[in-house]
């Protein structure tokens, strides 16, 4: 249904519940954000075993054996990782070796977590003199499919050295030179992005076809080759305060940026129509299937606002919890990067699968970014109301 | 077990084979269906490509590896699906003009 | 015969939605129980 038709039916009604919504994920947020910030002695003396006191010195930690002696200094270290920013202290002992590290909170996604083996990568730190390890060695030896993960933890780490080093040995670790990312995966996001917004003005069977072209693209590089599509975690991590570096995470806010500009300005969402490659996974099976079912207005009406309901209850606990990456619930990275859980996996087959009969049907009944991207055009709508007026009278 | 290994076993699934062949053929005649040879390697191929599905599931199964049997087995298994009506529509290409309107 | 089959499939559509959707709570409700 059009936004404008949508948008005439019960306003009012419309209204409170968006308003209603956005108290209620308010309120969950505030929750999530003031809760007690994580006690870092607990890993501090897990880490030192002997610790008896511990001081805070400006940046670092003092550690002291219950004799007096200063055993070592702890530096804690947040970085961004996929689901928002964790938080890791290090320890260094007196001749400046690293002792052990601790991960005090993290807001991976679970799989992808484990599959960054963070015992390991922390215990291979372990006895090295701080100013001798190579930290971008994290970058290499990153486990495939969780390297997000394990750079965080690398960079974490770092945080917490160069905090000691600067603190107790008076030393300055050199800058981590991260480089800007700007490679094929957000050159062809720009060019989907331009070609799709060229499109508009292209006639119905070339615009079809151009359609095509780019969701294959997409398909390609968005999905195979890359795996990183828009999901929710990465929209709710922003909407919960935490927006990772630029630098690395650029491809990430172009996608959103022309998902949230292209629905607003332009009433037709580039990103789901020609970008997205769950949806040309979705297209290209239905093709196999051939006619898709038609379904009745009421049971798509009922099954959008069963999305709606699901989306809202993924974000509130999100932000309830600050865990962004656990409101994911997409299947993509069991696609394209055989890497999910074993729901996650069902979800895909089920939701391949009823591609033949449906047309789309993750678009238009499971996936979270529809539900904003409808969000978005009923804000289109509401701001141009009064011309809408005028021009029905 | 060992059943799987007697010849008695593959003697069996020879004769089923043939059966199964035959069937496709006369069900083809009866709709009025040519079946052209890439009909029946499309056929064939997708036959084997399931049963190997179900294959990888059963001795992942029976090798303890529950997560794998169900990774591969949903993937490969999607496959064969996805294939599987691919190979379906492929297969009524050339139908009847009766058939064509029965199918909408 | 004709609309039954069409009121059945539509059913079947909404089921298998309410489904999936249930097998989507059940994800979020086991990630979010580990918080």
């Amino acid at each position: 249904m059009p936004a404008h038709v949508r948008n005439r039916r019960s306003p009012k009604i419309r209204l409170a519940v968006y308003l209603a919504v956005l108290v209620a994920l308010a309120l969950a947020l505030r929750y999530g954000r003031t809760r007690a910030a994580p006690d870092l002695t607990v890993s501090i003396r897990d880490i030192f075993p002997r610790a008896d006191s511990i001081i805070r010195d400006r940046g670092v930690f003092r550690v002291y054996a219950d004799s007096g002696l200063l055993i070592g200094w702890a530096g804690s270290g947040q970085a961004s990782g996929y689901g928002g920013p964790m938080l890791l202290v290090t320890g260094i002992d007196t001749l400046g070796q690293i002792v052990g590290a601790r991960v005090v909170e993290q807001r991976e996604t679970p799989i992808f977590w484990r599959m960054a083996r963070p015992n390991d990568l922390l215990a291979s730190l372990s006895g090295k003199e701080f100013d001798q390890i190579d930290f971008d060695r994290g970058r290499v030896d990153g486990i495939t499919g969780a390297t997000l993960s394990s750079e965080a933890i690398f960079a974490s780490v770092r945080a917490g050295v160069v905090d000691v080093a600067a603190g107790a040995f008076d030393t300055e670790l050199p800058a981590q030179e991260r480089p800007f990312e700007f490679g094929l995966l957000e050159i062809a996001v720009l060019i989907l992005f331009v070609v799709g917004i060229a499109a508009q003005k292209a006639r119905g069977t070339s615009r079809q076809r151009i359609r095509w072209a780019t969701q294959i693209a997409g398909l390609l590089i968005l999905g195979f080759w890359k795996d990183s599509p828009i999901t929710l975690a990465k929209l709710v991590a922003m909407l919960s305060g935490f927006f990772p570096p630029v630098k690395t995470s650029l491809a990430m806010y172009l996608l959103i940026a022309g998902f949230l500009i292209t629905s607003f300005f332009w009433g037709r969402n580039i990103y789901c129509l020609y970008a997205c490659p769950f949806g040309a996974a979705q297209r290209l099976v239905g093709l196999i299937g051939g006619k898709s079912i038609k379904l009745p207005q009421w049971s798509v009406r009922l099954m959008e606002g069963l999305r709606n309901l699901i989306v809202f209850a993924a974000i509130f606990m999100a932000f309830l919890t600050l865990q962004p990456a656990l409101a994911s619930y997409e299947p993509f990275a069991a696609l394209f990067s055989l890497n999910g859980t074993t729901l996650q996996w069902i979800l895909l087959f089920v939701v391949l699968v009823a591609s033949l009969l449906i047309r789309t049907p993750w678009c238009d009944f499971f996936c979270p970014m529809r539900t904003f991207e409808v969000a978005v055009q009923d804000l289109k709508v509401a701001t141009r109301k009064p011309q809408q007026r005028s021009s029905d009278g | 077990m060992p059943i799987f290994n007697s010849g008695f076993f593959w003697f069996v699934e020879g004769i089923l084979c043939c059966i199964v062949v035959l069937g496709i053929r006369a069900w083809a005649l009866d709709r009025a269906i040519a079946m052209p040879w890439w009909k029946w390697l499309a056929v064939g191929m997708w036959a084997l490509f399931t049963g190997f599905t179900i294959a990888f599931v059963g001795t992942s199964l029976g090798e303890g590896e529950p997560t794998a049997a169900v990774q591969g087995g949903i993937m490969f298994g999607i496959v064969a699906v996805l294939s599987g009506v691919g190979v379906w529509r492929l297969w009524l290409i050339g139908a009847g003009p009766r058939e064509k309107q029965a199918e909408s | 015969m004709a609309r039954y089959t069409k009121w059945l499939r539509n059913l079947a559509v909404l089921l298998f939605v309410l489904l999936v959707n249930a097998m989507i709570v059940a994800a979020l409700v086991q990630g979010f129980r580990g918080e």
